[in-house]
């Protein structure tokens, strides 16, 4: 049992914990715990504002286990979509396999070591996310101790649904990249695939949420009722009834032993079938291109990017939102504008200034830049031999990131701003935005790369989802938002909401000018200083 | 073609890796450099390489400093660390054909020579295949025909032999012999100090950061060899030390 403990102990830690050898401070830099704090109080947040709006609506058609379903649904899916590349890179891609494998432990406990360390994360996240939807049950339901005490025992077992799928499409996907060509845009349209349906059922709950409609116990009905785990859980709870409660329990810790009893059988061999990457010895010397040493640079960025699921897929989640966004309000703008005609005109002042805070989200959820000097890692060395001057090497990366997310900018703005209704001004105006906020996310991200560089990250993965640099600048960009809404209400009184906007448009340019004269000073002198 | 002049390079924490460094590697040139775990070798070689930052000193290669003009230096030098991690996300080709875009080597040119690289170290079978499927040995190849394709003025290498098989270890000393023949400079740093007595023209000891002891292999070896001038040296130096 110490043995297993141990190994629990640093795997937790492995996924969380990173440590900074700096030598003044002596202190591990618990960005992950960090990450972890942040996506609890996401979650909170998340789960706070649905919980509410939905339990008003379903309260009255007594329908409070509607809500519960539907939390659990989007539980399970939350985590999944966090936890699914961890399982890939850290549950069967991680470094430390060989030497956790050689030491006298049971493949099964190092296996069940590293899916407990992913369940204890989806845990902390099941919480948050059910915490909110109890109080608003309690609130709408008068519901009592017993509905509480269910609640924390359905809060422990819930989180082992997504970590049984977790590890299962992790070992897919692992798969998928050491056996197949292309793999990465396969693993890249899946998950996109994946993301897509997740984003539409989304945008579906949010336009049924804020339009009131009671009839929206059909529709959620059909969306949560195949998924018998959440229904028996929601029933288990609303009963109160130990006997759903039961079948709920077994679904989640039954599918989980199972799972993880039949990857222990087989972990050893899995691991050795995915470390013997085959190379192919066939290929024959073709005429070969020459570039300049700029597009080798831009274009290495770019292969990086479109190459490494991971990083894509959570660099390019802010893209794929304001370019599935925009075709959506484009789509049907009728339904759109039909709703919007409805608000007070007071409410109809704000459409431009909410959708620039949707537009801004979305570009600042797709900084390719906050990691990329992380993700040279041991490889630095390349960058740092080249006869290429540090301003090349930093406007290939900067270039890669406003490739990522200009297009998704200068398409999804417009089609979105037609769709709802908007003015012509203030359609160039929010686009102007877009482009402004996106020179600033990407120049900032690089900024912050560079105070906080991640080079001894055991896989991408961490440094993509758990480095400093990267939390600060997803979550740091939230309370930016909040500071662009406040001045956005100081000058639209004086200024009007177009003028306004653009105001704010013209202040992220000024930043992304005093970005770009910090990165050619002291930007360059601290890319030097890396390695030592 | 190599100049350290006065080098020192301490390290956040004060640790002084290196302590008032003077070497020269002339053009034509293969120089051996050998010492202890922890003596300063890769603390050099990458400072010479402009990979490690230092304050103290200079390092001119082919008169170009690699503190006042690092992009001259780095032009005509080329780098293998002792493990060289690659872009995984790359093909061995993608890796070459990236290399020399940064090197600006004319296309005719990186056709014969990856061609005449890869073949000799049977690599050119593998190069279509990602970086992230090959062993040890066929990164460290990659990584070498990388650096032979530049025709460097000055090839610095650390511990190039680890991880090569008997048949690339013996190309690699015929083409560190050629590339030396066409005017080039080799430094490397090794722990098989066989391979160093046989094939290096100079040998530089160093210890604790210091040299220790340099000149041409024949005369800091003299009757004995090596492995037994390099203890001694180190033994002596202990001796100087508690005294």
């Amino acid at each position: 049992m110490k043995k297993f403990f141990a190994l629990l102990n640093v795997s937790f830690r492995g996924m969380l914990l990173s440590a900074n050898p700096s030598s003044k401070a002596k202190r591990k830099a618990a960005s992950g715990v960090g990450f972890l704090a942040l996506m609890c109080l996401l979650m909170l947040y998340l789960g706070g504002v649905y919980s509410f709006a939905f339990g008003a609506i379903l309260a009255p058609l007594g329908r409070l286990d509607l809500l519960l379903s539907l939390m659990g649904l989007m539980d399970v899916a939350m985590c999944f979509f966090f936890g699914v590349m961890s399982s890939s890179g850290f549950v069967f891609g991680g470094k430390d396999n060989d030497i956790l494998l050689s030491m006298p432990v049971s493949a099964f406990s190092v296996l069940l070591s590293k899916v407990l360390a992913l369940y204890l994360e989806n845990f902390a996240f099941t919480l948050f996310l059910l915490l909110p939807a109890g109080a608003a049950c309690v609130y709408f339901g008068s519901l009592g101790a017993a509905f509480v005490l269910l609640l924390l025992l359905a809060a422990v077992l819930l989180p082992l649904l997504p970590t049984a799928l977790c590890l299962l499409l992790g070992f897919l996907f692992s798969l998928l990249q050491t056996r197949v060509r292309h793999r990465a845009l396969i693993t890249n349209l899946l998950y996109i695939l994946f993301f897509a349906a997740v984003m539409l059922l989304s945008f579906g709950m949010s336009f049924s949420m804020s339009s009131g409609d009671p009839s929206i116990a059909g529709p959620l009905d059909a969306a949560t009722g195949w998924a018998l785990p959440v229904v028996w859980m929601a029933k288990a709870l609303t009963g109160p009834s130990l006997g759903w409660m039961l079948a709920f329990a077994l679904s989640c810790a039954g599918s989980f032993l199972l799972v993880v009893w039949v990857f222990s059988l087989f972990y050893k061999s899995i691991l050795t079938h995915l470390t013997s990457v085959q190379v192919r010895h066939d290929y024959k010397l073709t005429a070969l291109k020459s570039g300049s040493a700029f597009s080798a640079l831009y274009r290495k960025e770019l292969r990086r990017i479109f190459g490494t699921p991971t990083y894509l897929m959570n660099t390019g989640v802010g893209a794929l939102l304001l370019l599935g966004g925009g075709i959506y309000a484009f789509v049907s703008g009728g339904d759109i504008s039909a709703v919007l005609s409805q608000l007070p005109p007071q409410m109809g002042d704000m459409i431009a200034p909410a959708l620039a805070l949707v537009l801004c989200f979305c570009v600042t959820l797709s900084s390719s830049t906050s990691a990329c000097i992380s993700l040279e890692g041991n490889r630095l060395w390349i960058l740092r031999e080249a006869p290429v001057p540090v301003d090349t090497i930093f406007f290939a990366k900067i270039l890669a990131g406003l490739t990522l997310m200009l297009p998704a900018v200068l398409i999804g703005v417009p089609l979105g701003a037609y769709g709802c209704g908007l003015s012509l001004p203030s359609a160039l105006v929010l686009t102007l935005l877009g482009v402004a906020a996106t020179f600033f996310t990407v120049l900032e991200g690089l900024v912050l790369n560079l105070i906080w560089p991640k080079l001894d990250a055991v896989n991408d993965t961490v440094v993509v989802k758990r480095s400093m640099s990267v939390s600060v600048q997803v979550f740091g960009s939230f309370g930016l938002l909040a500071v662009g809404a406040g001045l956005y209400y100081l000058l639209s009184a004086p200024l009007g909401s177009t003028a306004a906007l653009a105001c704010l448009a013209a202040l992220l340019v000024l930043f992304s000018l005093l970005f770009t004269v910090l990165l050619r000073g002291w930007g360059r002198r601290s890319f030097e200083a890396l390695c030592g | 073609m190599l100049e350290i002049r006065h080098f020192s390079k301490t390290y956040s924490g004060g640790k002084r890796a290196v302590d008032d460094l003077n070497l020269t590697v002339e053009a034509g040139s293969i120089y051996g450099f050998i010492g202890h775990n922890g003596a300063g070798k890769t603390t050099t070689l990458r400072s010479a390489a402009g990979i490690l930052g230092f304050e103290e000193g200079d390092i001119l290669i082919d008169g170009h400093s690699v503190k006042g003009e690092p992009v001259a230096a780095k032009q005509v030098t080329a780098f293998i660390p002792d493990n060289p991690d690659l872009y995984d996300f790359l093909t061995g080709i993608g890796y070459l054909t990236f290399i020399a875009d940064l090197y600006g080597i004319p296309k005719e040119q990186r056709q014969t020579l990856i061609a005449k690289y890869g073949d000799a170290f049977e690599l050119t079978g593998a190069l279509g295949s990602p970086v992230a499927g090959y062993s040890h040995g066929m990164k460290q190849k990659l990584a070498l025909i990388s650096a032979l394709i530049r025709q460097p003025k000055l090839l610095i290498l650390d511990e190039p032999f680890v991880g090569l098989d008997p048949l690339a270890s013996h190309l690699l000393k015929g083409y560190l012999h050629e590339l030396c023949q066409a005017g080039s400079a080799v430094f490397f740093s090794t722990h098989v100090l066989e391979v160093a007595q046989k094939l290096c023209d100079h040998i530089a000891i160093i210890k604790d950061g210091r040299l220790i002891e340099s000149g041409r292999t024949a005369d800091v070896v003299g009757n004995s060899s090596l492995e037994d001038v390099f203890l001694e040296l180190a033994q002596q130096d202990g001796e100087n030390g508690e005294a």
